[in-house]
């Protein structure tokens, strides 16, 4: 039985945002996470699948201690983390690290990039002399930059998007982390280049078993990394469940329509059309109901607009937030 | 696992590499790096024809202020305060024994001239360094630390920015009598400041924002370590170009302060000649006397501003693309 | 489906040969020496249908589109070749009359598109002005009849027509700078990664309608494009670019359905799908080679798992799988 490694429980997160300067819009709360419940096992790949807006960054931010929860709490093994201080603060940092999205904004441009990945040694003073310099050239190699002696002394602006990226993925995994928050780390590369950063990832895990939050908009990408799947909508999860579950029978309407909107090469056989996005939304935006009413096809005009699905597992491990589960297209390539 | 470094050779590869790899000693590495990238800096620099006057205008002003010790050295009726021609006891013309004259009472001006250079590098340089690092220091807390120490810190930048130095210099000198050259450089130091330290803290505050910080806040550095191994090398090309600007305009305040009268009674600068030209009604009279302190004053402050822009176009990362494309 | 109706279009071979280009070589003028950055690439856009040309950021895509629009920086050359549009050589245009061309008939949707919009002005008005630039005889009721019938075109809602960009989201200003470039009624629209920075849905559902709009206005398009998969999606003809090279060139079916170049295979074994078994991915080695100094040979061969000795040494010929399908190697038939 996999034990679990990190847990959100019913975390919420809101932002204020500053009124125009005339009031036309007043200044108010937005709810950016709304009651998130997750649980992340220990050396496990898991996808949080979502679209821009969606809180998708601000979990991975949250779980990496950049920002404070509102409420609810973030734990890992078992240890509450929003309320961590110095010396304590110190030790979580060193098991829980980050890869961002931009590479050409996560290295310090005067930094060359043996001084880039060797910085969390010397901050947690780990290993010194030959032995630090041995793990960073390591750590620099098994993030597929090779000859590393030839990266080390190179500066960010005179490498290319995805070796930056590398460096990035070097410098969160030399202190051999438990846990890794990886926020859409191919979504500034080319795509030909994606399938470089998914391999490393799943070597760092295959090397050091570390646990990977995997944060990524595409579901393709997400199906070739991660174990399990949780799909995120408005702050919101619309459905949790292995990754092949989430992708060849996706049951919430919003997780089929991110389905439907993948390209397909042409070849449409074999994959089920869901169509469950509405043409033209939906009045009630503002509605107290579930958060994908106004664009669903498949929603109940009264029930869904009203009430706000609960996140419910219908068997062991599979969770989705829908009255209506499966109720759209069901993979029978009808597309009704 | 198909990792493109070819699977599980990978781990062995690596410490073949890191074994074999004896001579690799960081300290070396990161000196050559660093000197490497002031070369490139360099080398964009001085391609700028801008850069290449005003370096040449400043090398050649370099070597006077250090000359400036030779003729009083050869013959005591060089110094330039003190020396008098026993000869001659008004201002004359250029002669072989004065090049370029001398003044009301005898003094060379040429040995003036270098004398003055001296100065002039004295008084810019180091008003344009307390400035900056003053300047710095306060941007770089206040767009750190935000909230009321930035509001507080950028309140008194504004009431010091709306005071006009000048006038404040001239009325401490009225208040204390003569200044002497250090005061005047202290004062010039504490009342420019604000421009740079807007400057450094906007630069900061953008610095701030950036995923690269928050990486090492991640990696678990400390505020510290963020000021000073993060925020700060980002932010001193940008202190040392302002730096430079700086010089041009602390050259020209103390001028103007000992033409008005209010110099250093001690030092010969070029400001005090010109001041002694027209004290003594020679203004019009004797043109050898009164253009080459100024010339030299116009030219210092135009080779300063020349390299401040030529740096400008090394520090912004637009500018330097284009030209390295081109 | 629309898929095999788009393949019937392109089968006819009924639509005439809107543009052509020659052998065009384009370069920068660098430091380190004069950069290729298109070298030596020919194809075809025809009436009424679309050109994929897909590669790695550095291969010369975008130099391509910059070069047909003549719109290259100072630094840029056009060092030889022809570009016929409609038979006539637009690189012997003048600069007045290439203004003219420009938008009128052919219209780009750059990269970045979210801030071609001017933030200071109603998108309604700087759609209205864009066809008033080129037909200024136009009565203002006229052009803003027009305006209202690309916003219906580009499905924006027309109560939205007089709000500043910001007001916008993402999607919506990527379909307003698209109303921007069919207010002229362009006879080719080139469009570069115009879909990058948005939201999977919004992205297919902007491809989706601008398949249809170019179906129904029988407007020729360029596509150009990191992502396979979007050309694969929208475009009816493929062109595989690398390293300032056209290394294939085919229609869709042809391109993805039997790809030869190893290049083109390594792109798509390295592309993550939804459809069929899960597979490993193919990361393709190495970097992209040096576009001052490119290798003599084939470019490719340092990456490719397919070369043998000669492929470093010669340069590859254009070899015809069919006649609508050729590729730029020397190994492509040896499995």
């Amino acid at each position: 039985m996999p034990e679990p490694i990190l847990n959100l429980k019913e975390v919420f997160k809101t932002y204020k945002s500053k009124g125009s300067l005339f009031g036309v819009r007043p200044a108010g709360l937005v709810k950016a996470l709304q009651g998130i419940n997750l649980e992340v096992m220990r050396g496990e790949i898991f996808g949080l699948v979502g679209e821009s807006g969606s809180g998708k960054t601000t979990v991975g931010r949250l779980i990496s201690n950049l920002e404070s929860p509102a409420a609810g709490s973030v734990l890992l093994d078992g240890e509450e983390i929003s309320n961590l201080h110095g010396r304590r603060l110190k030790a979580y940092r060193r098991r829980v690290q980050m890869i961002f999205q931009d590479p050409y904004q996560s290295l310090n441009p005067q930094l060359s990039i043996y001084e880039s990945v060797v910085e969390p040694l010397v901050i947690h003073r780990i290993a010194v002399g030959r032995e630090r310099m041995e793990r960073v050239l390591e750590m620099i190699q098994t993030s597929g930059l090779s000859p590393p002696e030839a990266f080390a002394n190179r500066y960010p602006h005179q490498l290319s998007g995805g070796q930056r990226q590398r460096v990035a993925i070097a410098r969160a995994m030399v202190l051999k982390p438990d846990f890794l928050v990886a926020d859409e780390p191919t979504s500034m590369l080319d795509a030909s280049y994606s399938a470089k950063i998914f391999n490393i990832i799943l070597e760092m895990r295959r090397r050091f078993g570390v646990a990977i939050l995997f944060i990524t908009h595409s579901l393709a990408a997400a199906r070739y990394l991660c174990d399990r799947i949780a799909v995120i909508y408005k702050g919101r999860l619309m459905e949790v469940g292995t990754a092949e579950e989430v992708i060849h029978s996706p049951l919430h309407p919003y997780s089929q329509a991110l389905i439907d909107a993948l390209p397909k090469f042409g070849v449409s056989e074999g994959i089920p059309r869901y169509d469950t996005l509405l043409e033209v939304e939906r009045d009630g935006a503002d509605a107290a109901g579930c958060p994908f009413f106004v664009r669903c096809r498949k929603a109940h005009r009264t029930k869904c607009s009203r009430e706000v699905p609960a996140l419910e597992a219908l068997k062991p491990g599979r969770y989705v937030a829908c009255f209506f589960p499966g109720n759209g297209g069901g993979g029978d390539g009808t597309g009704l | 696992m198909p990792i493109w470094t070819r699977g599980s050779d990978t781990e062995s590869e690596a410490q073949d590499k890191v074994e074999t790899e004896h001579r690799y000693d960081p300290s070396l590495i990161q000196r050559s790096q660093w000197f490497g990238q002031l070369m490139e800096g360099w080398a964009v620099f001085i391609k700028n024809p801008l850069g290449r006057v005003g370096i040449g205008f400043l090398v050649l002003f370099g070597l006077m202020a250090l000359c400036s010790f030779i003729p009083p050295w050869i013959d005591p009726m060089y110094r330039p305060m003190t020396g008098v021609d026993p000869e001659i006891a008004r201002s004359t013309g250029p002669s072989i024994k004065h090049w370029l004259g001398t003044d009301f009472m005898g003094r060379d001006i040429f040995s003036q001239l270098l004398a003055g250079a001296r100065i002039a590098f004295l008084v810019g340089v180091s008003a344009a360094f307390m400035t900056v690092v003053l300047g710095t220091a306060v941007g770089m807390t206040a767009g750190y630390m935000g909230r009321f120490v930035d509001t507080f810190l950028m309140r008194v930048a504004d009431i010091i920015m709306i005071m006009p130095t000048l006038l404040f210099v001239l009325m401490l000198a009225a208040l204390f009598g003569r200044l002497n050259i250090w005061a005047i450089v202290l004062i010039i130091g504490l009342f420019r400041w604000p421009g740079v330290s807007r400057v450094i803290r906007s630069q900061t505050l953008s610095l701030k924002q950036r995923p690269f910080i928050e990486a090492a806040r991640v990696a678990g550095a400390g505020h510290l370590r963020i000021i000073f191994r993060h925020i700060m090398p980002n932010v001193l090309p940008l202190s040392f170009l302002y730096m430079t600007f700086r010089v041009t305009s602390a050259i020209t305040i103390e001028a103007a302060l000992a033409f008005l009268g209010f110099g250093d009674p001690g030092t010969v600068s070029w400001g005090m000649m010109l001041q002694w030209v027209w004290k003594t009604g020679h203004m019009f009279q004797a043109p050898y006397w009164l253009l080459p302190p100024g010339i030299c004053i116009s030219l210092i402050t135009l080779s300063f501003y020349m390299v401040g822009r030529a740096m400008d176009e090394v520090l912004d990362p637009r500018l330097r693309k284009e030209e390295e494309v081109l | 489906m629309k898929e095999t109706s788009a393949e019937g279009k392109s089968g006819s071979g009924a639509g005439e040969v809107l543009l052509e280009v020659e052998d065009l070589i384009v370069g920068y003028r660098t430091k380190r020496g004069f950069m290729r950055a298109v070298d030596g690439v020919s194809f075809h856009v025809k009436k009424g249908l679309s050109l994929g040309l897909v590669g790695e950021s550095g291969c010369g895509k975008t130099t391509v589109g910059m070069a047909l629009m003549g719109l290259l920086p100072p630094n840029g050359e056009v060092k030889a070749g022809r570009i016929l549009f409609k038979g006539e050589d637009l690189l012997k245009n003048t600069e007045e009359e290439m203004r003219r061309v420009r938008w009128k008939e052919i219209a780009m949707i750059f990269q970045a598109a979210m801030n071609a919009l001017n933030p200071v002005q109603r998108v309604e008005k700087q759609i209205a002005e864009a066809i008033l630039t080129h037909s200024p005889e136009l009565s203002g009721k006229k052009v803003l009849r027009q305006v209202e019938g690309l916003f219906q075109m580009v499905n924006l809602p027309l109560d939205r027509m007089r709000d500043y960009p910001h007001q916008y989201s993402g999607g919506m200003k990527q379909r307003a700078i698209i109303a921007m470039a069919l207010a002229c009624n362009p006879e080719l629209i080139i469009a570069d990664e115009p879909t990058t920075a948005l939201d999977v849905i919004v992205q297919h559902q902007i491809l989706e309608e601008t398949k249809a709009l170019q179906k129904d206005l029988g407007i020729s398009m360029i596509f150009i494009s990191h992502d396979i998969s979007i050309v694969a999606d929208v475009c009816h003809d493929i062109g595989v670019m690398y390293a300032g090279q056209l290394v294939e060139y085919g229609s869709r079916e042809e391109v993805f359905g039997d790809p030869r170049h190893y290049y083109t295979r390594a792109l798509l074994e390295s592309y993550p799908t939804l459809s069929g078994e899960k597979r490993d991915l193919v990361p393709i080695p190495g970097e992209t080679p040096s576009l001052v100094d490119p290798p003599s040979g084939c470019r490719f061969c340092d990456r490719c798992s397919a070369s043998v000795g000669e492929c470093s040494m010669e340069r590859p010929d254009w070899l015809e799988v069919s006649p609508t399908h050729r590729v730029l190697c020397g190994r492509c038939f040896s499995t």
